[in-house]
């Protein structure tokens, strides 16, 4: 099978609504299909964003003594979208959530993928092994947290075992706390990653791989011209889930950390929930969370028509 | 073609270091579950197993006190235990259910080409980012401190993983089967119920383990939409804190390995459809 | 009742708090259950049979009235964002909050609280009784007024106390060493700079139980908070404030930025992961004889000094420990000793709630003085003695130890507030932040302090209209001008 009718095959099955126009009922089956999750979205979105919207132009905060929906009496224009642009601790949290992602996703992407790449071939002891590399994402991230804060002691396990003194701080130094908390969840998240890239490098056809194997190439040939470009739409799939549930990264970090020593482990989510309830500066977080809403729709928006277009 | 036997060792040798890594911090949370307090912190020395094992930990979150120890507790792991499977569990139907019925509609009528942008851009941001809205909402309604409250924000987050994983499903089910059944005279309903989704079934089941396990884990969620009636695992797990001792880490260990319990029955029930499951989806290309 | 002396009668605040509840039930205005959200550490002290044999308060309450009580725990530095929460959205989980005293502001200003002061003019609480309430007056104000009207029930006795190791102290193989390396005699320290002497002392030193640390003040996030008030306070004769007269903040001052360099030096004398410390972590360093000497809460005697039940000692630094007055600096030959009233685990109505004034009482009752000095003894929670009845009581003093039923009463006559006017939760953790950053490095200490100080403006700024120039003001008169001769 070449690659050209691999995707010619893929065309076909994917009609773009092959049955449009076939049948009425067809049409109103789909639609009742449709209903709950469209329900769903417009509950969830219709009021959230107006709601945010008004009191992102104010500056009320809980502890105005009125009601939020009184909040005009406190207008303020675009005040907290200034501050937004200017805030060196949002921006900060911003960068830490990206450098988080920036080392986590990657290195939990080729060590899943050299996992994976062991487990094409039966070998003894292949169903123990690929069982117990699954546990670390059927734990709860809070338990994760709990488990790293307690080895990461500078009195704790970790530098016991590597002969480290106690003075040796891991959470509480300013770097090395970002490397706990990285370390936590390349140790949670890397399972998924291999899961997934397993099951792709799974869905590579086998006579493909025999046929490359017949021909002499090396390993190492085979995996790079064989394997990976049938992997393309697993590997963006894989990263792509990743990214965005590791720039949401809330519960190992306020948990390990509380986004300390200082805010060197803030990210964003620690950053907001500090304003939402500690701070208690709501028309501000308001301010925020709808722009991130758009730039993240718009983001969102132009990856998939590029996709689409990459596709069709 | 074999692989030379030093490449051999070398490949278990890196499986070996790598579950090693895996269970490291399980190995010291499950001990943990055993010590009793004067052996949960580190500072008199280090120790893999408990010295003086003891079932304490476990017994005194199931019992709210234990013997021997002065501290009690008001309220125990049960209804933080049933208050997280139930939820967890609807939420899961409430996102697999609207998911999968959704994107069949999307991918086999054409219908509604926008939805899927929509509800990836659900999953996209930080729940944060729009929690004080969702908060006044669910005060509205009555739906803080509720099991459907909580089961609803949880089928909401979780839809657009069910959604767009069932739709690559979808996807790789080729037409032409469903379409020798239509001519033969089934209705869309029965060419939906009766031949297309027994084909993706593994598919379902690794989506419905993954929604679980999304659902499961959420610490976030319940610690602002739920107060005292249907406070779940990770919130309950908090609080287990003394005026003597401070953070009672026996207990939360404890708790950290009841809690594992259900995902990894759920995944060993569904294990022979894991990697088929996700194969099926990732075969296109 | 377990004895006597918690007896009360008609004529007593406890007594005439369940009277009004059978009044309340007679007339069909009592609830048959009052929630109450609590620090998860204190749940003990009413639920706990003390002392053995006898029931707990939470029994008698609901033996006398009939009236469940229904507990719920949260995490104590966590808690008062669980009651915003429930504030907030209108919630409504709660008849009861407690949090941290320091919150009151806040909480009365987002509309949270109920406004005691009728059920207080008709149900005279004993509060501020002589020979029995608070210490003094002034004291009463503070701990359950807000604005001049009642809103909080005190339940803890946060001022931050010094307890030492005074058998290391005494140790003369400890009095030598000390004697040779600083040309001193090692004695409970009456200032600051004698206090960073005995901490630099100690931080290495190994008298036979391991390697010391010689600072065991609280430095962590949050917490260490009080460390640092308790060291700005004395910084000027009588009172260094926080804050000047007219609102702006002191903090980057030259005598501000003296406090936050000794503050940040002073960590170079702590534990190992000192900055992920709760109370209990810094408690158990002194139980595990690791620190010679703090300024803490004062449960660390109840919970580590004494013997079991059983007959085993508490800790290793059972029979160890003692107590001083708190510290400050000379002037001339007068000495500022300030401590400072942090946390102090306080309740509130819940402006949600349906039945306040069966609440009311029942809040009544569980802080009038015989209730609340017979619970102050229970060891199954953190609530600390501060009624002047307290002190009188064996049993309190079978659980502090004779030596604190002096030293806390002194101590409180010397404490500051730290901040308690809306606004408080963003004003303690700008400056905690800041304080975290440069103790950790990120940022030179005056960074930091200009930082804060930034931060603080343009808090106050904002939060101008809602009257905090006029609170901080009102603050500054409940500071105490008490100063000892040197």
């Amino acid at each position: 099978m070449t690659d050209q009718a691999h995707t010619g095959a893929t065309r076909t099955i994917r009609p773009q609504g092959y049955w449009v126009g076939v049948a009425r009922d067809g049409q109103k089956m789909g639609f009742w299909f449709i209903l709950p999750t469209f329900l769903l979205l417009l509950f969830i979105v219709i009021f959230p964003f107006f709601m945010q919207l008004y009191l992102s132009v104010t500056w009320w905060t809980p502890l105005e003594g009125i009601p939020w929906y009184s909040a005009w009496e406190v207008f303020s224009w675009f005040d907290n979208y200034l501050t937004l642009a200017t805030d060196p601790r949002l921006w900060g949290a911003l960068w830490r959530t990206a450098l988080i992602m920036i080392v986590a996703v990657p290195a939990q992407f080729f060590l899943g993928m050299a996992l994976a790449y062991l487990f094409i071939d039966q070998f003894p002891g292949r169903k123990l092994f690929y069982s117990i590399l699954l546990t670390p994402m059927m734990i709860v991230p809070a338990v994760v947290g709990l488990m790293f804060f307690l080895l990461f002691q500078g009195t704790g396990p970790v530098n016991a075992h590597l002969g480290l003194p106690a003075d040796f701080s891991w959470l509480t130094d300013v770097n090395r706390a970002m490397i706990s908390v990285i370390i936590a969840d390349i140790w949670q998240w890397t399972p998924l990653m291999f899961l997934i890239l397993l099951a792709g490098m799974l869905g590579v056809p086998s006579d493909q791989l025999l046929a490359a194997r017949l021909l002499g190439g090396s390993n190492w040939q085979n995996f790079v011209k064989i394997i990976l470009p049938r992997m393309k739409t697993v590997i963006i799939i894989a990263l792509v889930l990743r990214t965005v549930e590791c720039f949401k990264i809330f519960d190992l970090i306020y948990i390990m950390t509380k986004g300390g020593p200082g805010v060197q482990t803030e990210t964003i989510s620690v950053f907001l929930y500090k304003q939402t309830f500690g701070d208690l500066e709501w028309s501000y977080v308001a301010a925020i969370g709808l722009t991130i809403l758009i730039v993240l729709s718009v983001i969102a928006a132009k990856g998939l028509a590029y996709m689409a277009r990459k596709q069709g | 073609m074999k692989p030379s036997p030093g490449a051999l060792a070398l490949k278990y040798l890196f499986i070996l270091l790598a579950c090693a890594v895996v269970l490291y911090p399980l190995l010291w949370m499950v001990t943990m579950a055993f010590k009793p307090y004067p052996e949960w912190t580190t500072v008199a020395g280090l120790t893999w197993l408990p010295q003086d094992p003891t079932w304490q930990n476990f017994e005194f979150i199931f019992r709210g006190h234990a013997e021997g120890l002065v501290v009690s507790l008001d309220r125990t792991i049960t209804g933080p235990l049933i208050a997280s499977l139930v939820t967890s569990i609807c939420g899961t139907a409430l996102a697999v259910v609207s998911g999968t019925l959704a994107s069949y509609a999307v991918v086999r009528f054409g219908l509604a080409q926008s939805l899927p942008l929509s509800v990836l851009q659900l999953r996209l941001f930080p729940p944060l980012a729009v929690m004080i809205p969702v908060m006044v909402m669910w005060a509205f309604i009555g739906a803080v401190d509720t099991w459907w409250g909580l089961s609803l924000i949880y089928g909401i987050v979780t839809l657009p993983f069910a959604f767009w994983l069932m739709k690559t499903f979808f996807e790789e089910v080729p037409v032409e089967i469903e379409d020798a059944a239509r001519v033969s005279g089934c209705s869309y309903w029965r060419v939906f119920y009766r031949i297309t989704l027994p084909i993706v079934k593994p598919g379902l089941a690794t989506c419905a383990l993954f929604v679980f396990i999304l659902n499961w884990s959420d610490y976030l969620l319940a610690l602002m939409l739920t107060q005292k009636e249907w406070v779940t695992l990770p919130v309950y797990m908090a609080t287990l804190t003394s005026a003597m001792g401070g953070q009672m880490y026996g207990m939360k260990a404890a708790l950290g390995v009841i809690a594992a319990i259900p995902p990894v029955v759920f995944g060993l029930m569904i294990q022979k459809h894991l990697v088929r499951g996700l194969t099926f989806g990732a075969l296109k290309q | 009742m377990p004895a006597e002396r918690f007896q009360y009668n008609n004529t007593m605040s406890e007594g005439r708090a369940i009277e009004g509840i059978k009044a309340l039930q007679a007339a069909g205005n009592a609830p048959a259950k009052i929630s109450m959200l609590l620090t998860d550490g204190a749940i003990g002290q009413i639920t706990n049979p003390f002392p053995e044999g006898a029931p707990s308060a939470k029994e008698v309450w609901e033996r006398e009235t009939g009236i469940e009580i229904d507990i719920i725990g949260a995490p104590a530095e966590d808690i008062f964002k669980k009651v915003m929460q429930d504030v907030t959205t209108g919630g409504g989980t709660f008849d009861i909050y407690t949090g941290p005293w320091n919150s009151t502001g806040d909480l009365v200003s987002s509309g949270g609280a109920v406004n005691c002061s009728d059920f207080v003019a008709k149900y005279q609480p004993d509060w501020g009784a002589p020979e029995r309430g608070t210490t003094t007056p002034e004291n009463e104000k503070l701990l359950y007024t807000y604005a001049g009207d009642y809103y909080s029930f005190s339940l803890d006795g946060d001022y931050q106390t010094w307890f030492y190791l005074k058998g290391l102290y005494e140790d003369p193989r400890v009095q030598e060493a000390f004697l040779t390396e600083t040309g001193a005699e090692l004695k409970t320290p009456d200032t600051w700079e004698e206090v960073d002497r005995i901490s630099k002392f100690f931080t290495g030193k190994d008298f036979g139980n391991g390697p010391m640390y010689g600072n065991g003040n609280l430095m962590s996030p949050f917490w260490g908070l009080a460390t640092f008030y308790a060291r700005f306070a004395s910084m000027d004769f009588p009172n260094f404030f926080f804050f000047n007269e007219d609102g702006s903040p002191n903090l980057n001052s030259e005598l501000g930025l003296q406090c936050a360099e000794e503050h940040v030096r002073s960590f170079e004398w702590s534990p190992p992961d000192a900055l992920t410390f709760t109370w209990a972590e810094a408690y158990a360093t002194m139980w595990n004889l690791q620190i010679p000497h703090t300024a803490i809460y004062t449960n660390l005697v109840k919970f580590g000094d004494g013997f079991n039940p059983d007959g085993t000692p508490k800790s290793k630094a059972t029979g160890m420990i003692g107590s001083h007055l708190p510290v400050g600096r000379r002037f001339g030959d007068q000495i500022n000793r300030r401590s400072v009233l942090y946390y102090s685990i306080t309740a509130w109505i819940s402006s949600q709630s349906k039945h306040p004034e069966a609440v009311y009482l029942f809040l009544q009752w569980l802080s009038s003085t015989r209730t609340y000095t017979w619970m102050a003894g229970n060891p199954g929670g953190y609530f600390d003695p501060f009624q002047q009845a307290n002190f009188k009581e064996p049993l309190v003093a079978q659980s502090y130890q004779p030596y604190s039923m002096e030293t806390i009463p002194a101590t409180i006559a010397r404490s500051v507030p730290s901040i308690n006017f809306a606004g408080q939760t963003a004003l303690d953790n700008a400056l905690d932040e800041e304080l975290q950053a440069a103790i950790t490095g990120q940022k030179s200490v005056r960074d930091a302090m200009d930082a804060a100080q930034g931060k603080w403006e343009k808090i106050i700024k904002r939060q101008a209209r809602n009257g905090i120039v006029e609170a901080i003001q009102a603050s500054r008169a409940t500071w105490p001008t008490l100063v000892d001769p040197a």
